[in-house]
């Protein structure tokens, strides 16, 4: 098991949103997955299994760029799935920053 | 040492999603034990996504009446502590702006028709539109 420990951030600074994830990797390319992850520092691995699963957590403001992240991981070259498990989030409290894509007619 | 509030919730992030796949992460574990749950204060409860016809068991975390996590229910035999990306999205439908916080209905010249616009009316009226009709 491999563990990556980075530096807790100051604890005024707003949360935004904190995922916990299960990534699924091509054991062949576990070293490039890897550099690449190590790379973001929003990113970072806990743990892996046998099986080649990892335990990972993204950061980031918003949820929208969680996602964002979500789906560059999930495309680079030896992920297979990018399972998500546990979100926290603290973006928008207030009515008039949240968004809305869709106003009736 | 002490550990900072989003130390806390990352490592709960880290743990959640260790204990999906059945591994332990003891120094994760053991430190969260020195943050202070108390300050914390979520609230957790059991809710099924409505996402999709799957029925998902997830945990859903309440701080000062609003949502603010969501987990995977791992004793969920359904899902076994796994979300797909929409159950990501569980937290955040709820505070949309566009979300429909009351009943509408098509008025015109302030009565009901069936060509009017979408005007949102009280609970009383639309149950007595809807007996009337």
């Amino acid at each position: 098991m491999s563990v990556v420990c980075k530096e807790p951030r100051q604890d005024d600074e707003p949360i935004g949103c904190v995922v916990g994830a299960v990534l699924q990797v091509k054991p062949n390319m576990a070293e490039s997955v890897r550099l690449q992850l190590m790379s973001n520092e929003q990113v970072e691995i806990h743990a892996e299994d046998a099986q080649c699963r990892w335990v990972i957590t993204l950061e980031s403001k918003t949820s929208k760029q969680i996602l964002k992240l979500t789906e560059a991981i999930q495309n680079i070259d030896g992920v297979l799935s990018v399972a998500p498990v546990y979100q926290h989030c603290e973006e928008n409290i207030k009515i008039e920053q949240q968004e809305g894509g869709w106003a009736w007619r | 040492m002490a550990v900072s509030r989003r130390a806390f919730i990352k490592s709960s992030a880290a743990v959640a999603a260790a204990a999906s796949i059945e591994v332990s992460l003891p120094h994760v574990a053991q430190g969260m034990d020195m943050f202070d749950a108390e300050k914390n204060k979520i609230r957790w409860d059991k809710a099924a996504c409505r996402f999709c016809g799957v029925g998902c068991g997830i945990m859903v975390g309440t701080k000062d009446n609003r949502i603010v996590a969501t987990q995977a229910d791992e004793k969920s035999e359904v899902n076994k502590g796994i979300n797909c990306i929409k159950g990501y999205f569980l937290s955040k439908i709820m505070y949309g702006k566009d979300r429909l916080t009351t009943p509408l209905l098509r008025m015109k010249g302030g009565r009901f028709h069936k060509d009017g616009e979408f005007t949102p009316v009280s609970w009383d009226v639309a149950f007595d539109i809807m007996a009337e009709k």
